[in-house]
């Protein structure tokens, strides 16, 4: 693509802001803001990992959701491949998310208790368009050995594991559309320190293998 | 799901309901093979006759006749049926749109909930029975009106109790990973959150299912229901109410039958409660 000519940068972020409006008063006006991200910028080349360090409450998290637009900025421009995404509309939008993804802090939360592990991987497949269940279990069963798991482990329900398999489930679904970027959102505060190690060997392998380009939001130095 | 059904099956009452409420399903769907008379037919030779314990009781008729003739037992099996389908068209009715509405509230949040949410506390405001009675009224009696008028009234509790739900799960992490991945927002909602509403969901539709029963007997024994000669719960109750002192069985008996309907989905709606509410569990 041209794109990448102009610009070394897989993901550039310039002057990015979000505030959240704190409502008030007879009419509902707008009374102050509460200050999430202000003024942040960064760039990522291809194949490079950033990290993100911060202490707790100062907005990493949506730093790193703003990217993805899972949340909208203030004002700002991201620009991912070379195209300005803040401008994108829903479908142009939906387009991109095959190329980045994100991995969350709370394994417990992030799955939904109601699918299946084979569910769970398997539909960013399904929404993107890989409609036949065959090719899509044999994708998830590649993606669960990608991760370290199992084929049995494919039919059963988030709960039914542990803490850093659950977080796995979560990499594998991240991975499920092969993405250029992944958001760590945290991906190991919640584990403890022998999991973490675990993952974070996870994670860099991945790396090796796909050429993927991380964001690596945390607030613990160590793990940077 | 296996611990619940256990939990379930440990709470005496709530099987007490299942019962109840399998033998009234089997009542309805097998009514013309369970009914020992035509529910519908007069006789005049056999007016008020008693029921068979009674000293001029007769096998004939087990819970004796009404002031027509027509064979009480009958009538309240081919009742059941009445009821049964009021439970299901005017609850699904309100299932549906409750369900429909609620989700699209608690998800978009904003102008769209403050005026759906709005319409609901309009329809709450009233006292439900008459608001049938208005929407009867309006359409004219009918069983059909009469199930769209409790359908109508019962669409506020469904709509509140998803939305509360949907905005307790929305928050979740899982529901920005659907996003994520390039998940629309009907799939987000249908696929994702609302099968982890459906606890709270499914009590309601139970113990909804019971006032409906009783609202539609409500609605026929003031003559905006199911009207003569269809054999309704509450209409036989109204036909009968002159004959209080003459001949009590006539009304006895399909008073009965509601209450045993509506106690049967009552037991169960509660005992699902405690099955599903990890809270209430020890």
């Amino acid at each position: 693509m041209p794109d990448h000519a102009i610009s070394p940068y897989l993901l550039e972020a310039n002057d990015m802001v979000k505030y959240y409006p704190i409502k008030g008063g007879v009419f509902f006006k707008q009374v102050a803001a509460v200050k999430a991200v202000d003024g942040v910028s960064l760039n990522i080349r291809r194949g490079e990992t950033l990290g993100l360090v911060g202490e707790s409450g100062c907005g990493k998290t949506t730093f790193g959701r703003i990217i993805l637009r899972l949340e909208e900025p203030t004002a700002g421009e991201v620009i991912f491949e070379g195209e300005n995404i803040v401008a994108y509309d829903q479908s142009q939008m939906r387009a991109v998310r095959k190329k980045m993804q994100i991995i969350f802090q709370d394994p417990f939360s992030s799955l939904n208790p109601r699918k299946t592990v084979s569910q769970i991987i398997g539909e960013p497949l399904l929404i993107h368009g890989l409609k036949q269940r065959r090719q899509r279990e044999d994708r998830v069963l590649e993606l669960l050995h990608v991760v370290g798991m199992r084929k049995e482990h494919m039919r059963r329900y988030p709960h039914m594991f542990s803490g850093g398999q659950r977080q796995r489930i979560g990499v594998a679904r991240a991975l499920a559309l092969n993405p250029d970027l992944i958001v760590c959102d945290e991906a190991v505060s919640a584990l403890d320190v022998s999991i973490q190690a675990q993952v974070l060997n996870l994670l860099k392998e991945l790396q090796d293998e796909f050429g993927l380009t991380y964001l690596f939001i945390s607030h613990d130095l160590h793990v940077v | 799901m296996l611990e619940q059904l256990s939990q379930l099956w440990r709470n005496k009452t709530a099987v007490l309901g299942l019962v109840i409420i399998t033998v009234f399903m089997l009542t309805a769907v097998f009514a013309p093979l369970l009914s020992p008379h035509d529910p519908l037919e007069t006789s005049l030779y056999d007016q008020l006759k008693p029921p068979v314990w009674h000293e001029n009781g007769k096998w004939k008729n087990i819970l004796g006749t009404d002031d027509l003739g027509r064979d009480t037992l009958s009538r309240i099996i081919f009742g059941a049926r009445v009821s049964l389908a009021v439970a299901l068209v005017s609850v699904g009715l309100a299932f549906v749109c409750g369900t429909l509405l609620g989700s699209i509230s608690g998800y978009y949040k904003g102008t769209v909930d403050s005026i759906v949410m709005r319409i609901m506390d309009m329809i709450l405001a009233f006292p439900y029975l008459l608001l049938a009675i208005v929407v009867v009224a309006y359409l004219g009696p009918s069983l059909r009106n009469a199930m769209m008028a409790i359908g109508v009234t019962y669409i506020p509790r469904f709509a509140r109790i998803v939305r509360g739900s949907m905005l307790e799960e929305y928050e979740k992490d899982y529901v920005m990973a659907a996003r994520s991945i390039g998940a629309r927002d009907w799939r987000i909602i249908f696929l994702a959150i609302l099968p982890n509403c459906m606890g709270p969901l499914i009590v309601q539709t139970t113990l909804s299912m019971a006032s409906a029963i009783l609202d539609a007997a409500a609605l026929s024994f003031l003559g905006l229901g199911a009207q003569p000669p269809t054999p309704e719960w509450g209409g036989m109750i109204a036909m009968s109410r002159g004959l209080i002192l003459r001949a009590s069985w006539v009304m006895t008996f399909p008073g009965i039958a509601i209450l045993l309907a509506v106690l049967g989905f009552n037991l169960f709606g509660d005992g699902l409660r405690d099955a599903l509410d990890p809270r209430l569990r020890d």
